[in-house]
């Protein structure tokens, strides 16, 4: 269980420049559809982007914070 | 290098695009294995799906060999691409169809 804006702060706190919106998918607070803009992104394949993100969640998924991420990733427009 | 490590190589290196996930192609067991398996069916390329339900040393030698938690976990062509969420993304930049195309060597 993890209340959506302390998972906002969990991503922002490695990627400081991060447009985070997440989603409660189940209604559970444990699993989330999470989208993640950052300039940060740029030059960075699909799979270096998710495992930054993931990097992010690590410690919340390991302690059962978050079961699963969907996680979306993005470049500013 | 551990046994189970061999085995998961040798998979791997057998088969171009192979799915470690929960249940089999015929009987999957989790939604996220089903999406793997339909996001595979509409490239019509043949695939294999590996049942990591009831094989914990399987799945904790994937997870570190990977440093990806989760499964499903794909591999194309010997490399990790993780899961859907990973290949929805590149479907979406067109990274997908040459990347199988080249697996398969009818680029």
């Amino acid at each position: 269980m993890i209340r959506i804006p302390d998972l906002i702060e969990l991503v922002q706190a490695k990627i400081p420049d991060a447009e985070v919106n997440a989603m409660d998918k189940t209604g559970m607070s444990d699993h989330f559809i999470i989208h993640v803009v950052s300039s940060e992104f740029e030059g960075k394949n699909v799979m270096e982007r998710h495992r930054m993100v993931q990097g992010c969640l690590n410690d919340a998924m390991k302690d059962g914070r978050v079961h699963a991420a969907e996680i979306k990733t993005d470049v500013p427009a | 290098m551990s046994a189970i490590e061999d085995e998961i190589k040798s998979e791997i290196a057998e088969n171009k695009i192979i799915i470690y996930g929960k249940g089999t192609k015929s009987a999957p067991q989790c939604g996220f294995t089903v999406e793997t398996i339909q996001f595979f069916n509409k490239y019509g390329y043949p695939f294999e799906v590996v049942n990591c339900l009831e094989n914990m040393q399987k799945r904790e030698a994937l997870s570190q060999m990977t440093n990806w938690p989760t499964l499903p976990k794909v591999f194309i062509n010997g490399d990790f691409y993780g899961d859907t969420d990973i290949l929805d993304e590149m479907e979406t930049k067109g990274e997908v169809e040459p990347l199988l195309k080249k697996a398969f060597g009818d680029a």
